[in-house]
């Protein structure tokens, strides 16, 4: 083919393309769907064996990148839990949590054995040299470095609340950017509306950060709503329907409202049981709301 | 007679080549590296601080994919494709020994790897740099131990080459090379758990597997580590020539008796 008609077919192409382009922006509308999905298209999908495997495929690799963070945070020294065996021996790992959700386990051993443990000689001597390898505790590398990919964790599984909310914390905490923050919270809202841990989050935010407290309010009312709809939470779940009442409570107390910060204790007490930090706001209020009734009131005359 | 063995060696590898380019082998490669470029540039739009790592994992994670999967295709269709196509015959009836059309082959295969791990690396290096990056000696070692693996890859591709289908021997050699780091990971947690004589096999096992993972410190890279001992890198090129003579010797034994 000579060179000018293959121009010629490179133009017509880029012709093609910028009218396709031009076109779609026309189509676009017709072809909107509304965000959520009715109950036969999700039937289909549940039962359609292509989409089971690529929700696999996306799980595995957000797993996949979940555990990318924990080897950043570790400066790549891989480690490993305790087997069947060492821990019938008592062995256990303990857990570091550096906020957020970014509890995980790295109290335990290196992946590549020390070399008094290693019976693979001259093999786990190159490796302890070839590889990342520290002996001793875990040391953690900054925090924000494992931001990028809790962002892809969560193009790939906008599903993720854990990492929404974990790279939040990150953003507002490490790399001081709370406004990212906030507009990355608001993103997960979007794909998980029902999310305890996404509205507790946001609530969060404006409390810690920015004092907001008549903004904090609702977002800890729809966590507290949204807790209330599942039957089973998991951890992070529990952990910030918890929250959300705890800091109901101190936002109502901060407003001076301490008849609504008490009920908020008193009714966050009864639903999440365990949560020791919620009895400890609720004596506080209810210590202040004594201290400030009429019948403590000191008389000038030094009647009560 | 030495110095005529090796040019017909090379003769042999440059065929080979000039096979690869005809086959627009090396526009894959440049279609591959553009990737690298384009998947590094899209980092910007995350608009966060602290990429440097991410950047290089994600390069460097490419460069490992996509070099092993070059090396393994291209010496796992040199072999295969002489003799389906009866090209074999011709040079074979040439003063050429088969031990020397072996050599010939390996050679060819270990020009095309190189030249696309080099272009590869070429290229994140370049990305790297413009993005402020310095390339430390840790890097320049990645360079070199990756280099020296691909002896291992071709040597071993070929050599099962002459013994497996050809699908089965790129599924083979790249369980092989990608799943060498997962083989050691689990050997060395279950080592304990075992009995005696499964002890025994799993200890056997992991002497004679070649140990691929050892080549890859693209970690070391990535996290800053400072450059690994000299001695282990002369231990490394030292086990990759073992290993690539062993892969060879078999594989020229193989190719002998083979009824053409």
């Amino acid at each position: 083919m000579r060179l000018w008609k293959k121009l010629l077919v490179g133009a017509a192409c880029i012709a093609l393309a910028a009218f396709a382009g031009m076109l779609s922006r026309k189509v676009e509308p017709a072809l909107a769907t509304t965000a959520g999905f009715g109950g036969e298209e999700l039937h289909h999908a549940s039962h359609s064996m292509p989409m089971t495997l690529l929700g696999q495929f996306r799980t595995n690799l957000d797993a996949y990148l979940w555990l990318k963070t924990i080897d950043y945070l570790h400066n790549g020294i891989a480690y490993r839990p305790y087997t069947t065996v060492e821990r019938t021996k008592g062995m256990r790992e303990h857990e570091h949590d550096i906020g957020g959700f970014a509890k995980h386990p790295c109290g335990g051993p290196t992946l590549i054995p020390p070399k008094e443990k290693d019976w693979r000689g001259v093999f786990g001597e190159l490796e302890r040299n070839l590889q990342p390898y520290r002996p001793g505790p875990a040391r953690h590398s900054d925090p924000q470095e494992l931001i990028p990919w809790y962002r892809i964790q969560t193009m790939i599984n906008p599903l993720d609340v854990n990492a929404y909310a974990t790279c939040a914390f990150f953003l507002t905490d490490f790399a001081k950017e709370p406004e990212k923050a906030l507009a990355f919270l608001e993103e997960g809202i979007e794909k998980n509306p029902h999310s305890p841990v996404l509205h507790q989050a946001i609530g969060q935010l404006y409390f810690d950060k920015w004092k907001r407290y008549d903004q904090a309010i609702p977002c800890f009312q729809k966590a507290i709503a949204a807790g209330k709809e599942i039957q089973v939470r998991d951890e992070a779940q529990e952990k910030a329907f918890g929250d959300a009442y705890l800091f109901l409570a101190r936002a109502y107390r901060e407003r001076g409202e301490l008849d609504a910060a008490l009920r908020t204790a008193k009714e966050g007490m009864a639903e999440c049981a365990t949560n020791n930090l919620i009895r400890v706001i609720y004596r506080v209020i209810k210590k202040e709301i004594d201290e400030n009734s009429p019948s403590n009131t000191t008389e000038p005359n030094g009647q009560q | 007679m030495e110095a005529a063995v090796g040019f017909k060696e090379l003769t042999i590898g440059w065929a080979s080549l000039l096979e690869a380019i005809r086959r627009k082998d090396i526009y894959v490669m440049l279609i591959l590296s553009g990737i690298i470029i384009a998947v590094t540039g899209i980092f910007n739009a995350f608009d966060v601080p602290e990429l440097r790592k991410f950047m290089m994992d994600v390069s460097l994670s490419i460069i490992n994919v996509f070099t092993v999967i070059i090396a393994v295709l291209v010496s796992a269709r040199q072999l295969p494709y002489e003799l389906e196509h009866r090209t074999l015959y011709p040079m074979l009836a040439k003063p050429v020994g088969r031990f020397q059309f072996l050599m010939g082959k390996f050679v060819g295969t270990m020009g095309l790897s190189s030249a696309a791990l080099f272009m590869f690396l070429a290229v994140a290096s370049v990305v790297f740099v413009g993005f402020g990056t310095p390339l430390g000696g840790m890097f320049f070692q990645y360079m070199y131990l990756r280099w020296v693996s691909l002896f291992l890859i071709c040597s071993m591709t070929l050599c099962l080459s002459l013994v497996l289908t050809h699908a089965a021997n790129v599924t083979i050699s790249l369980l092989l090379c990608m799943g060498a780091s997962m083989f050691t990971r689990t050997v060395i947690i279950v080592h304990d758990s075992l009995s005696p004589w499964q002890q025994k096999l799993i200890t056997a096992a992991y002497w004679i597997f070649p140990h691929l993972d050892l080549f890859d410190v693209s970690k070391r890279v990535i996290h800053g580590w400072l450059p690994a001992p000299s001695w282990t890198l002369a231990v490394m090129t030292l086990y990759a020539l073992i290993y690539t003579g062993i892969f060879l010797g078999l594989g020229h034994l193989r190719f002998r008796r083979l009824p053409l």
